[in-house]
């Protein structure tokens, strides 16, 4: 069973304490103490910070294109704010340089977004929608005492067009299995070398226990992702990262749905606030979008690694996360637009779904 | 002492300090000349007089049209940084968060960062982030340091922390290299081949191909900046037809050589 640390503060708007998903949470915590605010700001400065829970319902459009990048390609991934913040404490993480004087907040109130998705899905039947709910948070860090995935997965199993992907370096699947419509739901696990995970990834599972919670997922029916996302460059990496690629044997290759690939990036804010790792101290230059990233040869060397070891374990597409028209030909040779595998993925597909 | 000193003298000195003050007495009691004389740190060396607090009431005081003001002059020796700046607390009685974290901040500092700050030759962020380079480092530096504009100098001590912290140099490994680099004609230009080895045989591998055919036309070829991308952009001007025609002749030559390169420089490594 896990167990779970209450938050040393705890911050409800009115509305919120009436949703099931709230309801279910403080009961697991075993009812703790918490104070009502109508909105953020009125949470005192000092307790502006992730020791500080905050618990909403509902703020506006909660689905979101992914920003992507600048200059790079997009893979077309939607987002839905659900949990914003982590307390895992990667040391390379980009919430650093946005959160870090922010509550841990919830959206505990997942049916305007469902809504908003089923609109979408209905409006365009021909086309993959990818969503997913890992972009600002860990997807499940919470999740086993709020629900909100079980939520979500219900409300969108039925529509065969839409893959709802949810990600995280966490173990906790355990609370999903058990969901009998599961429709395209895919549970993603962000990987790395394990000298990466136990030095600068804080809390989270190691690599082995993530593979085995990959393979709960997956006897339970669910499709897979792997996203080795940051691959950091260190000495050694090859050997650590093919004992990372070994342990997806471990798991069905046919329940791979897809594998993301992205070198370590970081804006000059987020380096500001980074302590000084071993790793940050390669050669990193500027790109087009403004985020500092390993040289493009470089990159290039070490993502034909990557396709040439994964390869050789699974059949599932794997495509690079915010890289360059320039990375994509040094690497595949030609653009995903014209690669079957990729087409549906990196096609646009506007944000707006009709009410 | 305390004396009185022209007002059009002290105007222009320099603040010591890159705070913020907020402390103003009333201009009844300025007028008065009832307020802490203001505390001038005179320096014997070329970086010249300081004032240590009190820019906010000077510019009072000259708006007032007073034409003389109250200093407490502080020689050479008689003040360090550390003092000035407590000196200066004790004036200012801070308040915000911001501004007293700031001094904080620069308490952190070892002496000679705290000059450079303090002298405005170094931004107290830089100066934070290099403040654990080892013993000495700063003081063999200072010579190459002044010859370099603000920016460089940023630049340069970020780099070279970067190096001490990467390849671990301890301090008389950090000595020897700050020394190299005093004793070298370009010494920004080495420590960044040093901070990056490959960045910098790219870019010899490029210039090894282009120079050669390029010296001397007035044709000039820019590689994508930080050999990110794959477009190289050329540029020249030209009178005539016939300086046209050269020119091409040129770039025929060089585009059979180039391709090789340029899949070198942006797809691959050696």
């Amino acid at each position: 069973m896990i167990q779970y640390k209450v938050p040393k503060r705890i911050y409800l708007t009115p509305e919120a304490k009436t949703l099931p998903a709230v309801q279910h949470a403080l009961r697991i915590l075993g009812h703790p103490t918490y104070q009502t605010v109508e909105n953020p700001t009125e949470i005192p400065p000092e307790h502006q910070n992730q020791d500080t829970l905050f618990v909403t319902s509902y703020r506006g459009q909660t689905v979101h294109k992914c920003p992507g990048s600048r200059g790079h390609l997009c893979c077309n991934y939607l987002t839905i704010d659900l949990y914003l913040g982590c307390t895992l404490g990667c040391t390379y993480c980009i919430m650093k340089s946005y959160l870090n004087f922010s509550p841990l907040t919830v959206y505990a109130d997942p049916s305007p977004s469902i809504q908003w998705i089923r609109a979408l899905a209905s409006q365009y039947p021909n086309r993959a929608i990818r969503i997913g709910s890992g972009e600002t948070g860990d997807s499940l860090l919470l999740d086993p005492i709020f629900h909100l995935s079980r939520q979500l997965i219900e409300g969108v199993s039925d529509l065969p067009n839409v893959y709802l992907e949810l990600k995280t370096k966490t173990t906790h699947v355990d609370h999903l299995l058990d969901i009998p419509m599961k429709g395209n739901t895919l549970i993603a696990f962000s990987l790395n070398a394990r000298e990466i995970q136990e030095q600068e990834e804080g809390k989270s599972a190691s690599i082995e226990e993530r593979i085995a919670a990959a393979l709960r997922a997956a006897e339970a029916g669910y499709n897979l992702a792997f996203h080795f996302d940051p691959i950091v460059r260190f000495p050694g990496w090859e050997e650590g990262y093919l004992y990372t690629i070994d342990r997806l044997k471990e798991v069905p290759s046919d329940r791979i749905r897809w594998i993301s690939l992205g070198t370590l990036r970081f804006t000059g804010a987020l380096r500001d606030r980074m302590e000084d790792r071993p790793y940050l101290f390669e050669e990193f230059v500027p790109c087009r979008d403004g985020k500092y990233r390993y040289l493009q040869p470089i990159r290039i060397q070490m993502y034909r690694w990557f396709l040439k070891e994964l390869s050789a374990q699974t059949h599932a597409p794997i495509y690079l996360c915010m890289e360059s028209v320039d990375v994509w030909k040094g690497v595949y040779g030609r653009l995903p637009m014209k690669m079957d595998s990729f087409r549906d993925i990196f096609n646009n597909i506007p944000c707006n779904a009709h009410s | 002492m305390v004396e009185k000193m022209a007002i059009e003298g002290l105007s222009g000195i320099p603040s010591l300090f890159p705070f913020q003050e907020k402390y103003l007495p009333r201009e009844e009691l300025l007028k008065k000349e009832i307020y802490p004389p203001i505390p001038l740190w005179c320096r014997e060396n070329k970086d010249g007089d300081r004032m240590i607090w009190g820019k906010s009431i000077v510019e009072k005081l000259k708006d007032l049209r007073v034409q003389e003001v109250l200093v407490r002059k502080f020689s050479s020796d008689e003040i360090t940084v550390s003092e000035a700046m407590i000196l200066w607390i004790e004036l200012e009685h801070p308040n915000e968060e911001w501004n007293s974290y700031r001094m904080k901040d620069f308490d952190l500092l070892p002496a000679p960062l705290q000059e450079l700050v303090a002298e405005m030759k170094l931004d107290l962020k830089t100066a934070l982030r290099v403040r654990n380079l080892p013993l000495g480092i700063i003081e063999i530096l200072n010579p190459l340091l002044e010859t370099l504009s603000y920016s460089q100098r940023r630049i340069f001590l970020r780099l070279f922390f970067e190096v001490v912290q990467r390849d671990l140099l301890d301090t008389r490994e950090g000595v020897d290299l700050a020394n190299q680099l005093v004793r070298s004609s370009n010494p920004l230009q080495e420590l960044h081949r040093i901070r990056y080895p490959e960045l910098h045989r790219l870019e010899q591998t490029y210039h090894a191909t282009v120079d050669p055919v390029l010296k001397g036309t007035g044709i000039q070829v820019f590689p994508p900046p930080y050999f990110e991308g794959a477009r190289f952009k050329v540029e020249f001007s030209f009178e005539r037809g016939e300086q046209l025609k050269r020119k091409a002749q040129i770039l025929q030559k060089l585009s059979e050589t180039i391709d090789p390169v340029i899949e070198q420089l942006t797809h691959d490594t050696v």
